[in-house]
C-alpha cells in the first residue's frame, strides 16, 4: 500500500489518472453516457451552436458532437493501447535479444531500427497507409511499423546497462539458462524506463492516429473519430468553430494526459533523465 | 584422497586487440574431496579467469586449451545444456560483493530457492521452505518473514551470509569462491570465514581465489601461488607459511605488513610480452642465465612443488 501511495502522492500522477480515468469509462461506457444516438442525422438540426440540448453543438448533418466525442474516445484510445501494445512486444523482445547476445544479431536488429528511425516517423505511417490503403486496420499496422523501433532502441539500452550488473553474471553461475535469465532477472529490471516509454508513446500515437484521420487516411468517415471530425469541420471552420474546437480538445486533453502521466511516472520511478533526454536515446 | 576436481595442463589465452593476453599458463593441480584450496595472486594475475574456465563461462575471445574434470568426468567435452546443470548444482558459487550479486528486484528467500528448484527439481513451495531453514541456519531469524524481504532490507553481512545460502543451496560438492573478501573490513572478513568453515564443516570442497594472503592462510588446507599466469608453488598451508621455496613466494610473504612490508622491487610484467624463461626472473633477486632464458618445470619435492631452477 505504501509503494501505491508513493504513485498518487505525486500530483501529475493524480490528474492524469483522473482524466485518464474519465476517458477510459467515456470510451468504456459510451452507450450510456452518450446523450443521443451519434447516427441520427438531423438535417433540421444541423450546425447548432452549443447549447443545453446539444451541449458541444451539432455537425453539418445534425449529429451531436458531444456523442461523437464521448464516442470518439474508444477510437483514439483503443488505437493508442493496440499499437503502443504490439510495438512494446515487439520492441521489448527484440531489444532484449539485440543487447543480451550483441554480436551479430545486436548488428542486425539495431541496423534495422536504424534505417526505420531513418525516416521521420509521421511521414513513414503516412506512406506506408497510402501504400496499404485507407482503413484503421491499416493504420494500426503503420503505426506500429514506426513506433516498435523506440522501444526497441530503449529495452536494448536498459539491457546493455543491466547486463554488466552482478547478478545477472550471478544467475549464470548458478545455471540459469539463457532463456530464464531473460524472463526472470532482465526484463523486471528494466521494466521502468520501458513503462514510461510506453506512457508517453501512448500519447504520441494517439495524436499520430488523429494526424493520420484528419488526412482521411485512418478512420473512416462513419465512424466518429476525433482526428476524423476535425477533418469535417475543416470547412465550417470560420461559421462554426465548435465543429473543430471540441474535438480538438479531447485530443489535446488526452495527448496531455498520458504525457503527464508518463513524467510522473518517471518521477516516481527515479529515472534520472528528462523527456528530452529519453527521447534522445531512441 | 580422492580428488573432485582435477585441472590438467589448463591455458586460457585472450585475444585482444593488443595481442594475446596469457592469463592462465600450463595450470596443473587437483583439489580433494572436503579439502579447501586457496589460488592467491595479485590482481591481474588470471586467478579469476581459471574460475571461469572451470565453470565454462570463458568470454567470447578467450581460446582454451588442456582439461578440468569434475568427479571424474571432463567438463570441457560437456554441452551447455550439460553444464549449466553443473553450475549451481555441483559447482556452487559465492560471489564478491552481495550488494551486486544478489538481484535487487526479487525476495531474498526466492533467490535463495532459484536453484533448489531449477536443480533438484523441488516444487517452488517446497524449495521455499528449504530457503527459509537454510536463512535461520546462516542466522537470519525469523526466516520467514526475512526470506519475504528485499535485498535492501538486509545489512552487508546479512547479505553476504544470504549469498553463502544461495550459493550452497543446491548441495555442491565443490565451491568456486571467488574474492570473498574483497572491500570487506576484517571484523566482517571473520564472519566470512565462520561462514565458510560452516560449510567446509559439511564436507564441501573450496576453490577460494583471492589476493588476501590472510584470509587464505586461515581457511586453506593448500595454498597455489599464482604469478603472472603460472602457478609457480603449491604447498600445504601450513609448510607454506613457515618456509615458502619459490623466491616470488618468499617475496610476497615479506611484502606482508606483520613481516616487515618489504615491496617486490620492479613492476609487474605485461601478460602479453610475458618474460622469457621463469616469469619472475626480472624481479628475482637469485636469477641467473639459465632463469632468463630456460623456463623451470614444476618440480615435486615432499609433498609440495615449485617451479623453480634451485629445485628442480
Amino acid at each position: 500500500m505504501t509503494e501505491l501511495r508513493k504513485y498518487l502522492r505525486n500530483r501529475q500522477i493524480m490528474i492524469s489518472l483522473i482524466i485518464l480515468g474519465a476517458l477510459i469509462c467515456m470510451a468504456l461506457f459510451a452507450d450510456v453516457l452518450a446523450p443521443y444516438d451519434y447516427t441520427i442525422k438531423d438535417l433540421s438540426e444541423r450546425l447548432q451552436a452549443p447549447s443545453l440540448a446539444h451541449p458541444f453543438g451539432t455537425d453539418q448533418l445534425g449529429r451531436d458532437i458531444l456523442s461523437m466525442a464521448i464516442y470518439g474516445a474508444r477510437a483514439s484510445l483503443s488505437v493508442g493501447f493496440i499499437v503502443v501494445g504490439v510495438s512494446l512486444a515487439i520492441g521489448l523482445t527484440l531489444g532484449i535479444l539485440a543487447g543480451y547476445y550483441g554480436g551479430w544479431l545486436d548488428e542486425v536488429i539495431m541496423r534495422l531500427t536504424d534505417s526505420f528511425l531513418a525516416f521521420p516517423s509521421m511521414f513513414l505511417a503516412l506512406a506506408i497507409t497510402a501504400f496499404l490503403g485507407q482503413g484503421i486496420e491499416n493504420m494500426i499496422l503503420a503505426l506500429i511499423i514506426v513506433e516498435w523501433t523506440s522501444f526497441a532502441r530503449v529495452a536494448r539500452g536498459a539491457t546493455l546497462d543491466i547486463k554488466s550488473k552482478g547478478y545477472m553474471h550471478a544467475a549464470r553461475w548458478v545455471g540459469g539458462s539463457n532463456t530464464y535469465i531473460m524472463v526472470k532477472h532482465l526484463m523486471p529490471n528494466i521494466v521502468s524506463p520501458v513503462l514510461i516509454m510506453a506512457t508517453l508513446g501512448i500519447g504520441n500515437v494517439i495524436l499520430a492516429a488523429a494526424g493520420l484521420s484528419f488526412l482521411g487516411l485512418g478512420v473512416q468517415p462513419s465512424t466518429p473519430e476525433w482526428g476524423a471530425m476535425l477533418n469535417a469541420g475543416r470547412t465550417y471552420v470560420t461559421t462554426d468553430p465548435y465543429l473543430m474546437i471540441f474535438p480538438g480538445l479531447c485530443i489535446m486533453i488526452t495527448v496531455l494526459a498520458f504525457n503527464y502521466f508518463g513524467d510522473g511516472l518517471r518521477d516516481v520511478l527515479d529515472q534520472k533523465m528528462n523527456k528530452t533526454e529519453l527521447e534522445g536515446r531512441i | 584422497m580422492s580428488c573432485i576436481l582435477k585441472v590438467t595442463d589448463v591455458c586460457v589465452h585472450l585475444a585482444t586487440e593488443n595481442g594475446s593476453v596469457r592469463a592462465v599458463d600450463n595450470a596443473s593441480f587437483s583439489i580433494g574431496e572436503h579439502e579447501t584450496f586457496a589460488l592467491i595472486g595479485e590482481s591481474g594475475s588470471g586467478k579469476s579467469i581459471l574460475g571461469l574456465a572451470v565453470m565454462r563461462l570463458l568470454p567470447d575471445n578467450a581460446v582454451f586449451s588442456g582439461d578440468i574434470s569434475l568427479a571424474g568426468t571432463s567438463l570441457t567435452v560437456l554441452s551447455e545444456k550439460e553444464m549449466q546443470k553443473i553450475r549451481g548444482k555441483t559447482i556452487g558459487s559465492i560471489f564478491q560483493n552481495p550488494y551486486l550479486s544478489m538481484n535487487p528486484g526479487i525476495r531474498v528467500g526466492d533467490q535463495i530457492a532459484e536453484p533448489m528448484w531449477t536443480h533438484l527439481e523441488m516444487t517452488k513451495e517446497a524449495a521455499r521452505e528449504k530457503a527459509v531453514s537454510l536463512l535461520e541456519r546462516f542466522s537470519i531469524v525469523p526466516g520467514k518473514t526475512r526470506g519475504r524481504e528485499y535485498p535492501f532490507q538486509y545489512s552487508g553481512g546479512m547479505l553476504q551470509r544470504a549469498m553463502v545460502a544461495m550459493g550452497t543451496a543446491a548441495n555442491p560438492q565443490l565451491i568456486i569462491a571467488d574474492e570473498p573478501t574483497k572491500g570487506v573490513d576484517s571484523l566482517k572478513k571473520q564472519e566470512i570465514a565462520e561462514t565458510f568453515r560452516r560449510v567446509a564443516a559439511e564436507g564441501c570442497a573450496f576453490l577460494l581465489i583471492t589476493h588476501d594472503i590472510d584470509f587464505a592462510k586461515a581457511m586453506a588446507n593448500r595454498i597455489a601461488v599464482n604469478y603472472c599466469g603460472e602457478i609457480l608453488e603449491i604447498a600445504p598451508t601450513e609448510m607454506f607459511f613457515e618456509e615458502p621455496l619459490h623466491p616470488y613466494s618468499a617475496a610476497l610473504l615479506d611484502s606482508l605488513p606483520e613481516r616487515g612490508m618489504h615491496p617486490i622491487p620492479g613492476p609487474s610484467p605485461s601478460m602479453i610480452e610475458v618474460p622469457d624463461g621463469c616469469r619472475f626472473h626480472p624481479r628475482c633477486s637469485f636469477a641467473d642465465n639459465r632463469c632468463r632464458t630456460e623456463k623451470p618445470p614444476m618440480t615435486e619435492t615432499n609433498g609440495r612443488s615449485v617451479r623453480c631452477w634451485k629445485y628442480a
